[in-house]
């Protein structure tokens, strides 16, 4: 974690397990710990016309 | 691999999508360090060795794991076509022999008849439960389908009597131009998806979608009526969710519907519109500068709150999948109409390839792989020609099959918005990763 990018004292302990390999889940589960702004309204994906496969 | 601040680079790995990655210092230089030596051995560095693993990035040259995609539930879709029928006259519309700008009091003829709701539902659940499908979720469109909205409760609770091992979800395709006051209860009753349809934003909207005034012959655009739909589903809860299908008229207007959207905290869809014939070279150009400028301000501009891959979402595209088509059809999805027959999708509703009033689904989905029009549709792994050879295929998965075979009469073609896509791909990838650091900086703000 030492050359990792600089990281919140108090979300260290999430991050570090990371070390600054980020995917969108990560980055969601981090702001949703430190602030409900950052929380998708909705996580379900939307009817589209066309439908992708499972 | 790009650089986006003196920070951080991404990562996104074109082979097998995995999503994007964000890599701090240490991890992207690990990651250039590994793809620049590739093929010899470099000095292990487990930690992050393993996440970059994990991401799908880099791989042992012993290691015969695929990379984990993201879960999904097993469910069957359906189109839902209860009523062939809609309230307004688009000219591009891809719905075949649709009845448009109809008169409201012909639409029983036009709609899915009470005694076919038994068969189709009970036929619909017993394939799903034959197949270990978890959730069936059945889409009603049309035309517009809140035309009939007895039928579309009656269907509904029928629906929600069948589910047992086989759970039920419900969505819409609407054009927005419904009674409010009517459709929301069963839109609560039945917790609907509910996506409203449009051609473009205000004047352009209005261009294409209107009813006309039957004593005046005046043209009445449908924007206003949307616009103020969108204020009362918002106050009862329901969060609509937009598909823009963008056209050679409306694609400048793109920027104004985006922050008509976001401001709102709601999402939508972008689609290029599917027509037989191939856009012209200058609308390609002009469509393709215009998409990578707005994709690229998004990705600067984007409220926090929102997804990128949601809430902007392009196309079929999904960059943590490797998609081989970009559809489910003739495998997990298919459209059935208002008699009863099946077909690959709703864009090809007059070429049936059997009748859920007769027949069981089973059968018919075996057809779609005997079928020479959908056994490509039902079997991927067949597909041929110039897109498997291209770094975006899995990006864009050769867009919609049934533009492209409608276009050039071969699933084997490139799309015909392919250029687009080629030039947007990166572009796209860049703005997701992009919108993703300001969440993860924004985040490290509001905790200091």
């Amino acid at each position: 974690m030492k050359n990792s990018p600089a990281l919140p004292e108090k979300a260290e302990g999430q991050m570090v397990g990371h070390a600054g390999v980020l995917a969108e889940d990560d980055v969601r589960a981090f702001a949703r710990s430190e602030s409900s702004n950052f929380v998708a309204l909705k996580d379900a994906d939307d009817d589209c016309d066309c439908v992708e496969e499972d | 691999m790009g650089r986006l601040d003196s920070e951080w680079t991404y990562a996104f790995n074109f082979e097998t999508p995995n999503g994007v990655t964000l890599l701090g210092n240490s991890a992207g230089s690990r990651l250039n360090e590994i793809l620049g030596r590739s093929g010899d051995s470099i000095t292990a560095c487990p930690e992050v060795d393993q996440l970059l693993e994990r991401r799908g990035l880099v791989s042992r040259k012993d290691s015969r794991e695929s990379v984990s995609q993201t879960a999904t539930r097993k469910s069957f879709n359906v189109w839902l076509h209860l009523v062939n029928a809609c309230n307004f006259r688009c000219h591009y519309c891809y719905i075949p022999h649709l009845s448009k700008e109809i008169d409201p009091q012909t639409i029983e003829r036009l709609s899915i008849r009470e005694e076919s709701i038994f068969p189709i539902l009970t036929r619909l659940f017993s394939f799903c439960e034959r197949n270990s499908i978890e959730l069936l979720h059945i889409k009603f469109a049309g035309g517009e389908p809140t035309l009939n909205l007895p039928l579309l409760e009656q269907f509904c609770s029928e629906a929600v009597k069948y589910a047992s091992k086989v759970r039920v979800s419900f969505g819409m395709i609407s054009n927005g131009s419904f009674q409010a006051d009517s459709l929301i209860p069963i839109l609560q009753t039945f917790s609907f998806k509910l996506s409203i349809s449009i051609d473009g934003f205000e004047a352009s909207h209005d261009r294409i979608r209107f009813s006309v005034d039957s004593s005046s012959g005046a043209r009445n655009g449908s924007w206003k009526i949307i616009a103020a739909n969108v204020v009362r589903l918002m106050a009862e809860g329901i969060r609509p969710y937009f598909l823009f299908t963008a056209t050679a008229q409306n694609y400048r207007d793109l920027k104004a519907f985006a922050s008509f959207c976001h401001t709102q905290s709601l999402g939508f869809r972008l689609s290029l519109v599917r027509s037989t014939i191939p856009p012209q070279d200058q609308l390609l150009e002009s469509v393709g500068s215009y998409l990578c400028d707005f994709y690229e301000q998004l990705g600067k501009s984007m409220p926090l709150n929102l997804r990128f891959e949601r809430d902007a979402k392009f196309a079929e595209w999904n960059l943590s999948k490797k998609k081989t088509l970009a559809c489910g059809s003739c495998r997990n999805y298919v459209a059935i109409d208002q008699n009863g027959f099946v077909s690959s999708c709703q864009m090809t509703l007059d070429k049936p390839h059997g009748n859920l009033l007769r027949e069981d689904l089973s059968s018919i989905m075996h057809e779609f792989k005997r079928s020479a029009d959908t056994a490509l549709l039902a079997t991927p792994a067949t597909k041929r020609g110039p897109c498997l050879r291209c770094r975006y295929f899995h990006v864009c998965a050769g867009g919609c099959p049934q533009n492209t075979f409608q276009t050039f009469d071969t699933f084997d073609h490139v799309s015909p918005w392919c250029r687009v896509y080629g030039r947007l791909a990166p572009v796209y990838i860049e703005a997701v990763a992009r919108h993703l650091l300001r969440q993860l900086l924004a985040a490290k703000v509001a905790n200091a």
